[in-house]
């Protein structure tokens, strides 16, 4: 008896692809409606355009048949760190990701530690406390996590360290940055590893980290996106730009002097403005002034040293794989198996070189007569 | 009752809160200056060069005018005729501290000497009074007088900026505050960045997953 296909991983499997109906029909050979059918369980692929499915999906068969051991319940939406141009067969791709990065962790979980979620409980009326509850939440967390006062010139670690699970991955999407969510009682974050700043590649992390923090439980929607964005960008201003430290250090308002900061402060010198604007360190003038520097210099839109400093990739998910295989818990490729996906995501998820978890040719050992 | 040191004084009346926005008074009242020069043709020529440190005073004072005004410094400021001559200077009040700004070649130097500033210094003298164990006579000491002493390169940077109290007669100080070198002590002793923190610290296998390594290896041993 041939297993039954789940037609919910049909409209994943094309979801994490980035095709719309439309192209997915015509990538595997039939009408719209059929591909709405066979994703609504009111018809069931035959054979031959199920092996198309499988070819254009590169899925395993599992994939579309057997039951994951982890069922997540409904997540939330996540939130997103992105353009409000970006396209919605780009955010299923990605929120896809998002949520098999849940199955890998929860797949692995099975057999290592990972780091416990260490996030401070955090109340906050999102619709009435305004930027000062803010200030102190992004304090708060730093006392909390032990992290001073100081320049954090490198986040994903901490964030790792503290349980969330970070995917640094690339996303082939120009509009979007990272995206974050709850998933399982576990805080998710996936950033874009194409993204070419590194000081913005921080203040995206840190901004996830915000929506994370702040809007743990709360349902995106479009009229409350602008308010959760901009809550989550004075957070991560706040917490990667102390005002107790940070403004102390305002000296100067030439451009030089901002770069200098960014040296040491590793976020981007139009951050820094920004940041100087919301506490009242500058005066609307000050503001005006350094703008017009940035446009004298045309570097308003790339900045000189983004990428000056190195950002550490993530290293939990890699690092449970590679226990599992060096005490040969687990053969390279049980462990996209057991997620029952294919291998080349798994690695990618994980930060894995390529090809790590797949078959290889071993060379067939001399046999010994006895 | 021992009255405080002049550095106490001076540290009082100039804390360090508020080092920050001196500096950058200092520096914005530079940069402002030096636009007058390079924006006015009369000012392309040696001559300019020549006003260069008046100008530059003229900004400064400004600017340290506009940020006591704004709130952005905690002191008192007017710009009040000097006693002799026709100049004008900033008086600057702050906590028991009377101060002006001037221009020294060096941190450790004194300014041009000029009857003015012979005067302004004149009150900083050692309470007469005052005994080791105490003062005979209660009298209000009078306000510190100091200095706020810069000097900038030619590019415009800022080579040194100290509160400084000089002393009534001789050319020494009795007090001083390099800003400068605050900031930087201060910034690497408060904001220092958080340890580097290693999340593999954090994980390990399962204690039944290691039970099962550890059984499947004795039972290896065994065959």
């Amino acid at each position: 008896m041939s297993a039954k296909i789940i037609p919910e991983r049909i409209r994943e499997a094309r979801e994490s692809v980035g095709m719309t109906d439309e192209q997915f029909a015509d990538a595997i050979g039939v009408s719209r409606q059929s591909v709405g059918t066979y994703e609504t369980g009111a018809f069931t692929p035959r054979g031959d355009v199920f092996s198309r499915i499988i070819a254009v999906t590169r899925q395993p068969p599992a994939f579309f048949t057997a039951p994951r051991k982890h069922n997540a319940e409904r997540f939330l939406t996540p939130t997103w760190r992105s353009l409000k141009r970006m396209q919605r067969p780009d955010r299923l791709r990605i929120g896809r990701r998002l949520e098999w990065a849940f199955y890998v962790a929860e797949s692995l979980a099975e057999y290592v530690d990972l780091p416990p979620v260490h996030l401070p409980a955090i109340e906050l009326d999102y619709e009435r406390e305004g930027n000062e509850r803010i200030e102190e939440i992004a304090d708060q967390l730093r006392e909390f996590w032990n992290a001073g006062f100081g320049p954090i010139t490198d986040l994903a670690p901490l964030l790792e360290y503290n349980g969330v699970v970070v995917v640094e991955e690339p996303v082939r999407c120009e509009d979007m940055d990272a995206v974050s969510r709850w998933q399982g009682g576990r805080p998710y974050m996936l950033y874009a590893a194409d993204q070419e700043s590194n000081s913005r590649k921080l203040f995206n992390l840190a901004h996830e980290l915000g929506h994370l923090v702040l809007h743990n439980g709360i349902e995106v929607n479009s009229r409350n996106l602008d308010r959760l964005e901009k809550q989550a960008n004075r957070f991560a201003g706040a917490f990667l730009m102390p005002r107790r430290t940070f403004a102390r250090e305002i000296a100067n308002t030439t451009i030089d002097y901002f770069l200098s900061l960014k040296g040491r402060w590793r976020v981007a010198v139009a951050a820094m403005i920004y940041r100087c604007k919301e506490l009242g360190i500058l005066n609307a003038d000050q503001i005006k002034y350094l703008w017009k520097q940035m446009n004298a210099r045309g570097i308003r839109k790339r900045e000189p040293l983004d990428n000056a400093f190195a950002l550490s990739k993530p290293t939990v998910l890699s690092s449970a794989v590679q226990m599992l295989i060096e005490n040969k818990v687990k053969m390279p490729t049980e462990i996209a198996e057991d997620v029952l996906l294919n291998a080349t995501d798994v690695e990618s998820l994980c930060s894995l070189p390529p090809g790590s978890l797949q078959n290889k040719v071993v060379a067939f050992p001399t046999l010994r007569s006895v | 009752m021992k009255t405080k040191t002049f550095q106490q004084r001076i540290e009082t009346a100039f804390p360090y809160d508020t080092y920050a926005n001196t500096l950058r008074a200092l520096r914005e009242g530079i940069a402002a200056g030096d636009d007058v020069i390079k924006g006015t043709p009369m000012f392309s020529s040696e001559v300019g060069d020549d006003m260069r440190g008046l100008i530059r005073r003229a900004g400064i004072l400004m600017r340290i005018e506009e940020m006591c005004k704004a709130g952005d410094l905690p002191f008192k400021c007017t710009l009040t005729p000097m006693p002799r001559g026709t100049w004008h200077w900033l008086d600057i009040y702050s906590g028991d501290c009377h101060g002006h700004i001037v221009r020294t070649s060096d941190p450790s130097k004194f300014p041009k000497d000029t009857p003015n500033r012979q005067d302004a210094r004149a009150s900083n003298m050692p309470d007469l009074f005052e005994t080791e164990a105490e003062r005979i006579v209660r009298l209000a000491p009078p306000k510190l007088y100091t200095w706020l002493t810069y000097r900038a390169s030619p590019d415009g940077r800022l080579s040194h900026a100290l509160w400084q109290a000089p002393s009534a007669k001789d050319d020494e100080w009795l007090a001083r505050i390099n800003l400068m070198a605050v900031v930087v002590q201060k910034k690497s002793d408060d904001s220092k960045r958080p340890a580097k923190v290693d999340p593999k610290s954090k994980m390990k296998l399962k204690d039944n997953v290691v039970s099962m390594i550890d059984k499947k290896k004795n039972d290896d041993t065994k065959r």
